[in-house]
């Protein structure tokens, strides 16, 4: 199927009612989530998650990505108008976004990180749609060997890419593949880690695993931080949102520049939207003739970053969609969702679902052009919004989190899961031991291990394969580059840059 | 102020190297209650078995970098402080809705993690709270029990 024809399918499926329905659910929903500093993207997919049992798996799956690519749109609000990112990934925009709306420049602010939002998606959609049937065209030809190789790619550039200590992530990916073997051994039906409890012979809940680690965890560390005080807006008209002519011609370039940096970044497993904003504002920090404006309300400030996050969002699709591997913490529980659906993504994904993925491609513009339209007329609304004390939101949004993996699978062992990894979270993220990759390693730990068994068969436990098949050679290779760039920092420095120590790469 | 006092929690910096590396030794004791198998066929012990031992040589290379780090900078950075309030304050709230919510109900469960919160918060605004907390459970009653029918009820043992 050609892309034309894709289009036509895709254009078909995410113009049903239905699916239009759900779209808004899901932009809506994530631009709330986004705008709300506390409550991240990832918590409201793992929570959307159970309601979407009764969908249609494409109808679902429209759903969730909106959450995730609307959240990107509603996290830079909070980052102007109060300083506190709505989402980790809009902390960047903090910098120049707060010292506009001190200026009294909000409305404008807002506006500009809205068209940047949608120039730096609605590019990097363009490349989900030429790179992802062309990278699962060639990965059909994959083996078992090759699979293991390139999961253990996108596991290995997860943990050494990250802001922190490669090695903790390197230990949480570890530990986040030993979650994933708990359950029932599917090669033999032998009981793993169950403890004797009959709610585990499935395994531990996505769902529960994804909100108690980002979730529970995000709100304990959340309680006692101080709130930041709201820049005020008053009445917001439509001619002090509109850019100036000299102003449209600022943003323009460090726009585009922010695009492509985000749809490389993204596309790479294990390099989220973080550290995609991060360096677009480095990159136009570093070029502009101006680097002293940056910091004080320079609008390429935002433009960047703003471009940046969201292309890196729609493009971490690329590995998701063609290859079944999932670049960041988001990403993987959209996967989750896909599984939990019976749908395995991977290569095969754009032959044997083509109106999934069209769809679902097309709904990313479809929801797109929503967020634009909805940001602008609702900003007093999510002004609004900010305005609630979160020791009023937090509890409410425990209860959500308590019910909704209740409703997963109508067990409230569940809730005590949630409560555990809550905890192991906080304690995880008090001692610097990112997240993610223990999400990422929980969601392909079994993936992991059903291709290494199937390799050792095939290649009759002769272990070498993994060396002599030229595919999963050249990923083993990358994967070897990755982990001596921990031991050797200053390859390590060259491949992140400068990056700030503060800046959380949990992006939820 | 170096010198902690005795109560204030402050593990030294070498504790979540040690405690990764028990969790790979614990593991790797579960893991060979599992039949190994052989390379041809490794089976359901194998595979947790090399994690468990790649998660001990993490916990190592922890251990080793914060030695590092603790040879570069000697003197103790001021750390965050630890959330205990908030801490316990959402444990026990979370537990008590668990343990509850079968046995009186969403609408009592909402409410009592509500105040078990407010509890741990100290806050003074009870009204707002009590609000906060109707609508909350008005809106979940609506949304789960009534809209996707799960089995629990709003009010009593389901």
């Amino acid at each position: 199927m050609d892309i034309l024809q894709g289009f036509e399918t895709g254009l078909a499926t995410a113009l049903t009612w239905h699916a239009l329905m759900y779209c808004f659910i899901g932009v809506t929903i994530g631009t709330f989530v986004g705008v709300l500093p506390g409550i991240g993207a990832l918590a409201a997919i793992s929570l959307a998650l159970p309601l979407t049992y009764y969908l249609d798996p494409t109808d679902a799956l429209i759903m969730l990505a909106g959450i995730f690519y609307g959240a990107q749109y509603g996290g830079s609000t909070a980052s102007i108008l109060l300083n506190l990112p709505g989402t980790a990934t809009a902390a960047i925009t903090c910098l120049d976004g707060y010292p506009l709306a001190q200026q009294g420049k909000a409305p404008l602010a807002i506006f500009v990180t809205a068209i940047n939002s949608f120039v730096g998606s609605s590019i990097a959609i363009v490349l989900v749609m030429g790179f992802a049937p062309a990278i699962a065209e060639f990965a059909l030809e994959f083996g078992a060997e090759d699979y293991f190789s390139v999961m253990l790619l996108g596991l290995v550039a997860a943990s050494t890419l990250t802001i922190g200590s490669p090695m903790k992530a390197l230990s949480m990916v570890v530990f986040g593949l030993l979650l994933g073997m708990v359950g029932t051994d599917v090669n033999t039906g032998q009981f793993r880690f169950t403890f004797g409890l009959f709610e585990l012979a499935d395994g531990f809940s996505i769902v529960a695993v994804a909100m108690g680690l980002f979730g529970v965890a995000e709100i304990i560390s959340n309680i006692r931080q101080p709130q930041g005080v709201i820049q005020k807006v008053g009445r917001i008209r439509l001619k002090d949102m509109m850019p100036k002519r000299g102003e449209w011609r600022q943003i323009v370039r460090p726009t585009l520049r922010g695009s492509a940096i985000g749809s490389f970044v993204g596309a790479l497993p294990g390099t989220g939207p973080g550290i995609a904003s991060l360096m677009a504002y480095a990159t136009e920090k570093r070029i502009s003739k101006t680097p002293d404006r940056f910091g004080k309300g320079a609008l390429e400030g935002i433009s960047a970053p703003e471009a940046a996050n969201n292309a890196s969002v729609q493009s971490a699709f690329i590995p998701m969609l063609s290859l079944g591997i999932p670049g960041d913490a988001i990403v993987a529980v959209l996967m989750g969702a896909m599984i939990l659906h019976g749908i395995t993504p991977g290569p095969n994904l754009i032959n044997s679902e083509p109106q999934m993925f069209w769809g679902l491609i097309m709904s990313f513009w479809v929801g797109n052009l929503m967020l634009l339209v909805l940001n602008i007329p609702l900003i007093g609304l999510w002004v609004k919004l900010l305005s609630v004390p979160y020791n009023l939101l937090y509890p409410g949004i425990l209860v959500f989190i308590c019910v909704g993996v209740f409703s997963a699978d109508n067990n409230v062992f569940d809730i005590f899961v949630v409560l555990g990894f809550g905890v192991l979270g906080y304690l995880m993220r008090r001692f610097g031991f990112p997240a993610t990759p223990v999400l990422l390693g929980f969601i392909l730990g079994p993936l992991l291990e059903e291709n290494f068994r199937r390799a050792m068969l095939l290649s009759r436990g002769d272990a070498s394969v993994f060396f002599t098949s030229p595919i999963s050679a050249v990923f083993m290779g990358l994967s070897l580059i990755f982990l001596a760039s921990v031991f050797l920092p200053s390859l390590r420095q060259r491949l992140l840059r400068r990056a700030p120590v503060e800046m959380n790469e949990d992006d939820d | 102020m170096a010198s902690s006092p005795a109560f204030s929690f402050r593990p030294g910096p070498y504790l979540p190297g040690v405690v990764v590396i028990l969790t790979g030794a614990a593991v790797a004791a579960g893991a060979l209650n599992y039949p190994l198998g052989s390379v041809l066929r490794p089976g359901p012990g194998f595979f947790p078995l090399g994690l468990s031992v790649l998660l001990m040589l993490m916990g190592l290379g922890v251990l080793i970098e914060a030695r590092a780090t603790a040879r570069a900078a000697p003197t103790d950075t001021p750390e965050e402080p630890f959330h205990w309030g908030a801490l316990i304050g959402t444990v026990v709230s979370i537990l008590a809705f668990g343990l509850s919510v079968e046995r009186i109900g969403f609408i009592p469960a909402t409410l009592l993690l509500f105040a078990i919160c407010a509890a741990f918060e100290g806050g003074r605004d009870w009204r707002r709270l009590a609000l906060a907390a109707l609508f909350i459970a008005g809106l979940g009653t609506a949304v789960f029990l009534w809209g996707l029918g799960l089995p629990l009820s709003a009010f009593g043992g389901a």
